[in-house]
Formats: C-alpha cells, structure tokens, sequence
C-alpha cells in the first residue's frame, strides 16, 4: 500500500485549475480526507466551492503545516516558527481574500486555518470606530438614535 | 452557497457562526462593543464560548454584579468554556435566576477570597476552577454542586443549602477534607441531610461553630443511622458551639441530637429553636 507521503491527489477548484498534491496535504482538510476515506479509488477531486487563486494558497498553507509540524506538543521551537511563518503567510492579503479563505477553510474544514484567519480580520478591526467596522463588513447601522443610545448605556463599560 | 460569486467574498456573507468565530480571538469587552453595529450584531457576542471581563472596567463592584446578574443568565453558548474574571477579583457573588437553561459554567478566579453562589436555575452545573485561597462561601443550588465543592475546600467559613441532595456516596467526593473549615452553616431542607452533614463533620476536623437550619417541612428522610458510626474528630476535639434552628422534633432530628450531645465534648454553648 502507498504511503500517504507518496500517494497523490488532484484538487480541482470550481474555476478548472488542478493542484497535484500528497494524501497527506490533502488530508489537512478534514471534508478532503473523508473524501477519500468514503472513495479511495478517485484521484481527483472537485472543490466546487473554492477558486484555484484561493484554493492554491490554501495548499501552500497546508503543506508547510505538514512539512514543519512541531515534532510534538513540547516542541515551542517549532511552534514559535510555524507562528512566525502564519503571520508573515497572512501578511500578504488583502481583507476580501482573507474572508475568502474564512469561508474556504471552513467549508474545507481546516481548523489552523480558520483560527488563523479569523484572528487576522479580529486584529484588523481591533482599533477601529464602529462606522469603519461596519464599513469593512458591509452592515448598514439599523438602529435609531434612541436604540443606539440605550445600548451604549446597557452596555457602559465596553465603550470607555 | 457562499461560493456561488467567487471573487465578491464580503465579510456580510459570513454565517453568524464565523462571526462568532471571530469575536473570540477579541478581548470580551471588544467583542461586547460590537453589539452598536447593527441589530443584527447586537446579541452576537452572547454566543462567545469564553468570557473574560476586568472588575475595573466597571464603576463599581456593584454595578459589575448587577451586569453579571443581568447577562450571565442570558448567556447563550451552550457550553461557556471559560468565564474568567480579572486576577485581582476577591469577591463575587452569581445569582442565577430560576428561567435560566441547562448550561455549563467554568468559573476561573484564582485569587477569590469570598465566593456566593445562588443557583435556582434547573439544569446548571459548575467547573469552578480551584481557588486556593477562598475563605469565605456561601452556596445555595440544587444537587449538581460536587465539583464545586471540591474547589472550594480551602475555606474557613461555608454556608450550603442543597434543595435535591440526592445523597448518593459519590455526591460527596471521596478525599475531600475542609482542613481550614471553622464555621459551618448548612441547611437540612433536604432529604438526605443526614449524610451530607455526617461527611462535612467527619472531614472537618477543625470545625468550631456548627450552625444547622431547616427552613421547609422535612419529608421522605433517607434513612441513616446515627449508631455504630465512628465519632467525627471535630465533635471530640473543636467544636465549640452549636445553633439549630428550624426543628421540627422529626425522629431523624432527634437522634441527630442525642448523637451529637453524646459526643460533642468540647461544647460551650448551644441552642435549639423551633
């Protein structure tokens, strides 16, 4: 039997693009490795939620979690540079992607990713005022002016 | 679907799931201030698995009391992972309303020196992290309370009433000493008052006030026998003095009574109302 270092699979994303990848890459996302415990005999599997741009990054985050694995939960060394290698991956994006790749991964389920993903747009909004808040996630402010105030008061200690 | 528009991905398309998801990874008063975005957003953060809030956010332990009153019953997550309040906190007090749902607290404050837990909810049941250096608690719920005790067994002075104790020998955690307990209240409202109190006495073996009341009718009393039992250290050694309050000249009372004066040999005042 193949090991699942040597085993391959092809993800294709809802645009047509393939991704070769190992059994193991493929298994960092939980819907995958059902896929292909329920149905070992298909090499290749269709994504028809994710697009290649997103799903292309979402493969290299899933092999550098493979290949730098902390060799176990003593290892901070390893931890601390897979860390450092997250912070610097999300760097690259803009917010519209990073809320794609929220969606991706948790549709894909891949629970290092989601976390990652959604600590990195939780930093993003941790400075802002409610109008730049509610731009960034497209919310239209619904309350009146007397429902607003009465919240603020409610909720008092949040807003100093 | 959410995919159905690759490309057009905004945050507005996120399940309110992930926008949970996301308010955990911010401080909890953050995450509260985002209840002024929309209506939408207004109870999201009542789902948040963990709560951490900071007594001198408030203007005063008061008003965080009463916070807590209002919006901790009103939680929503159906198990809260952890509830944790600033380090510094020596005092709290819960009171859980009786419409409150089935639900799970885990309560993590180290440096509490006076906890007062009132629990009519149905359903509630605690992971009250230890707090070593509690002196002081008063606790009042129903039978689901054996964790909690074994977390607070550092204090010198308890107040229990237990509605349902249902006196099953692993309801009162075995190992479990109250080795700085001096003064004890309990309240015998419940049918197997005799156990509970025969296991506080045993494994308190500094015990000094023994307070015990009863404030509803005593019906379908287990059965326990006061004879043949080995004499609890604190009675022959500690105990000082003695109140009860609320007897009703149950036969169970009764040989509690004569038990306990048989044996309390330390005793220098005692008193018995009805």
């Amino acid at each position: 039997m193949a090991s699942s270092s040597t085993n391959k699979f092809v993800l294709k994303s809802n645009d047509d693009v393939s991704f070769e990848v190992t059994e193991a890459v493929a298994r960092e996302f939980q819907v995958i490795a059902h896929i292909i415990d329920d149905d070992c005999a298909k090499k290749a599997i269709p994504l028809s939620n994710v697009t290649g741009e997103i799903l292309s990054k979402m493969i290299e985050y899933g092999k550098k979690h493979i290949e730098e694995a902390p060799v176990d939960e003593e290892d901070e060394e390893g931890k601390k540079k897979l860390q450092i290698w997250d912070e610097e991956f999300m760097k690259q994006f803009n917010m519209e992607i990073v809320f794609q790749l929220i969606l991706a991964s948790n549709y894909l389920n891949n629970k290092g990713l989601l976390d990652l993903t959604c600590c990195t747009v939780a930093d993003h909004i941790k400075d802002m005022t409610p109008d730049e808040v509610r731009t960034l996630f497209n919310v239209k402010n619904d309350y009146t002016t007397e429902e607003e105030e009465e919240i603020r008061k409610e909720n008092s200690w949040a807003f100093e | 679907m959410y995919f159905d528009k690759p490309g057009l991905g905004k945050i507005s398309e996120l399940s309110e799931d992930l926008l949970v998801k996301i308010l955990s990874f911010l401080p909890t008063k953050e995450a509260v201030s985002t209840s002024i975005l929309s209506k939408q957003w207004q109870f999201l953060w009542r789902w948040l698995p963990k709560l951490e809030y900071d007594i001198d956010d408030f203007e005063s332990e008061f008003a965080f009391g009463e916070y807590m009153n209002k919006n901790l019953p009103l939680h929503r997550a159906p198990v809260l992972k952890s509830f944790s309040l600033s380090p510094l906190l020596q005092r709290l007090s819960l009171n859980i309303p009786y419409e409150s749902s089935s639900r799970r607290h885990v309560i993590v404050t180290p440096s509490l020196k006076y906890f007062k837990l009132s629990d009519e909810g149905v359903g509630f049941s605690y992971l009250v992290e230890h707090m070593p250096n509690l002196e002081e608690a008063d606790i009042s719920a129903d039978d689901r309370v054996e964790k909690l005790l074994e977390s607070i067994t550092s204090v010198k002075r308890l107040s229990l009433s237990i509605y349902f104790y249902n006196g099953q020998e692993s309801l009162y955690p075995a190992g479990l000493v109250f080795n700085q307990l001096e003064h004890l209240k309990l309240g015998i409202g419940n049918r197997d008052w005799q156990q509970l109190l025969f296991h506080l006495l045993e494994h308190s073996p500094k015990l000094r006030d023994l307070y015990i009341f009863s404030d509803v009718e005593q019906c379908g009393i287990a059965p326990f026998s006061w004879n043949n039992i080995s004499v609890p250290k604190c009675l022959l050694e500690s105990l000082e003095s003695f109140k009860f309050e609320g007897y009703q000249r149950t036969p169970e009372e009764g040989e509690f009574l004569s038990f306990f004066f048989r044996n309390a040999s330390r005793l220098k005042s005692s008193s018995i109302s009805e």
